[in-house]
This record gives C-alpha cells, sequence and structure tokens, in this order.
C-alpha cells in the first residue's frame, strides 16, 4: 500500500459530483418536460373550449344590440305618439274650451249689460255713472277701494266747511264793528279816500254765498286786528291784510287727534 | 190698410206708455221729451254694451286663469 494521492481523490470527488448534477439535472428536464406538456395540453384544451364560447357570446350580444334597435325604435315611436296624443288633447281641448269661453263671456256680458241698463233707466243717468263707475272699479280689480270719501279729502271737506263758518263770523264780526264805528264817529269827519280791495282770506276755501255782505276795504281795514308795518321811504304806515291774531281768531279750533 | 192702422195704433200707444212711464204725464210735452229720451236711451244702451264688453272680458280671463291656459293671441 503507498501513500494516498489527495489529488486523485479530490478528482474522484468531483467526478462523482458532476455525475449527480447531471442526473439531477436530468431529472428535473425530465419533470419539466412533463409539466410543460401538461400544460400545453390543458390551454388547447381551454382555447378549444373559450372560442366558441366567445362565438357565442358575440352571437348574444349581436342580438342584444338587434333588440336594442328596436327599442329604440319603439321608444321613437312611442314618442311621437305621444306628442301626437297631447297635440290631440290640446286640439280637443282648445276646441272644447274656445266655445265656453266665449259663452262664458257672453253671459256675463249679458247679465252685466241687463243690470247696467235697469240700472241706468231705473236710477237716473247721474246715479247710473255712479253705479258704472263702481262697476267698472270692481271689474279693474281695485276691490280696496272705499265707498267713503279718503281722510285727506275728508279732513279737506272739514277744513273747507270749517273756513266758512269762520268767514261767517268774521264778516259779521266786521260788520258789527263797522256799525259801531260809524255810531261812534261824528258826520262831519271826512273819511279818507279808501285803498283797494283786499282779497278775502277765504274766498278761496270756499264759495261766498250770495247774500252775504260783500268786504269792503274800509270795513276791513277798520278793524282793529289789522297789523301795521312801518314803512321807510314814504314816512307812515301801510297795512297789509289781517294780522296774524285776525287769523287765529277767524280759523276754528281743531282739537288734536 | 186696418191692419197697418192697428200697427201705427199699437206703436203709438207703446210709445204714449213709454214716455208716460218716464215721468212725461202732459202729452204737451211729448214731441220735446221723445228725442231726449230716445237719446238717453240709446246712451244707456251704448253704456249697457260698453259694462257687458268689460265684463265679458274679464270673465274670460278668468276662465282662462281657471283652466291655467294662456290667452289665445292673433297668431293661434
Amino acid at each position: 500500500m503507498g501513500s494516498i494521492n489527495w489529488t486523485d481523490v479530490l478528482k474522484g470527488a468531483t467526478a462523482f459530483f458532476l455525475v449527480m448534477a447531471g442526473i439531477g439535472t436530468v431529472y428535473v428536464c425530465v419533470r419539466l418536460g412533463g409539466l410543460l406538456a401538461r400544460m400545453a395540453k390543458t390551454v388547447g384544451a381551454m382555447t378549444d373550449e373559450v372560442v366558441p364560447i366567445l362565438t357565442r357570446a358575440q352571437t348574444t350580444v349581436d342580438g342584444i344590440n338587434l333588440e336594442l334597435v328596436r327599442v329604440d325604435d319603439i321608444m321613437v315611436t312611442a314618442v311621437n305618439a305621444t306628442k301626437g296624443a297631447e297635440k290631440t288633447v290640446s286640439s280637443i281641448s282648445g276646441a272644447v274650451t274656445a266655445p265656453v269661453r266665449k259663452a262664458s263671456g257672453l253671459a256675463a256680458m249679458a247679465k252685466e249689460a241687463f243690470a247696467t241698463f235697469r240700472t241706468r233707466r231705473v236710477a237716473g243717468p247721474d246715479e247710473a255713472e255712479q253705479a258704472a263707475a263702481a262697476s267698472v272699479a270692481s271689474h279693474v280689480h281695485v276691490e280696496d277701494v272705499a265707498t267713503e270719501p279718503s281722510p285727506e279729502a275728508r279732513a279737506a271737506d272739514e277744513f273747507r266747511a270749517a273756513a266758512g263758518a269762520a268767514g261767517e263770523r268774521f264778516r259779521a264780526a266786521v260788520a258789527d264793528h263797522k256799525a259801531r264805528a260809524d255810531a261812534t264817529v261824528p258826520a262831519t269827519v271826512v273819511a279818507p279816500a279808501p285803498p283797494p280791495l283786499r282779497e278775502d282770506p277765504f274766498a278761496k276755501h270756499v264759495a261766498a254765498p250770495t247774500d252775504a255782505p260783500a268786504l269792503d276795504a274800509q270795513t276791513v281795514d277798520s278793524d282793529e286786528h289789522t297789523q301795521e308795518f312801518p314803512v321807510t321811504a314814504g314816512g307812515g304806515a301801510r297795512r297789509r291784510g289781517p294780522s296774524l291774531s285776525q287769523i287765529s281768531w277767524a280759523l276754528p279750533k281743531r282739537s288734536v287727534r | 190698410m186696418k191692419r197697418i192702422l192697428k200697427v201705427v195704433l199699437a206703436a203709438a200707444g207703446l210709445v204714449s206708455g213709454w214716455l208716460y212711464s218716464r215721468g212725461v204725464t202732459n202729452p204737451k210735452d211729448w214731441p220735446k221729451r221723445l228725442p231726449k229720451e230716445i237719446s238717453a236711451l240709446w246712451d244707456d244702451l251704448d253704456e249697457a254694451m260698453a259694462a257687458g264688453r268689460r265684463a265679458a272680458s274679464e270673465r274670460e280671463r278668468e276662465f282662462d286663469r281657471e283652466i291655467g291656459r294662456r290667452p289665445p293671441t292673433e297668431h293661434d
């Protein structure tokens, strides 16, 4: 027995390892080959089964599209039918309501015309015009128009009446004062020339009664309430309308609301 | 001829009755009041027709409002 050559041992071990690795590789390749064969078989079978399914699905989708087209046509037809029905209903409604509308208007016209004619015949033209005005006001929907005069108009009427009464009292007081002045003034005194007539302060508010005594300048100016204003240029005093006390005396005492 | 006479008499009677009902009791005033009464009658008729037209238009507007319909125009 000689000495062991370790190089030969290493070579032998390497050769054994390579043989074993080759065997393993071959085994793995054989198994992979089988697996790939089965996979190819499975893919082939799947392809054979899926393609007809896809074909049938495409056929179904085509049929569905065809049905959708038909449904679309049906919907268009239904919409057209609805429009036609709407037009028909509108036409029928117009054909029915127009005569009814006219008949209703004619009935209201006959009723109102007869009532107006009868009112005018019975009441006379003046009252009938008021009734016609009220009728017009009711037909233009002015329902809030009061039959009584407005507060402003009522206040104006009251003011005119009070001004008329105050004017009467004013004229009576002036006449009385004139009578007393005539009684006290001696006949030998020559009265100065009367100034121009002054406007009646109440004439613009009320119509002067026909039997009321006319105001003359002398009677008005002889009143003790007439206010005098000094005049610088002419030297003397000139008179200007009734004074404030005269006005406040003549006007009625109005109560505060 | 008699028929015409009857018609004329009937018309005269109606006119006389109408004037009497209007307060003209004196027949001497009839020739003077007859034109005035006829004029007043025509005025009343005109006023009545105007009031009737207003009422009719108002009623038609109410009718349109009730049925929710716009009033017809010239194009309708």
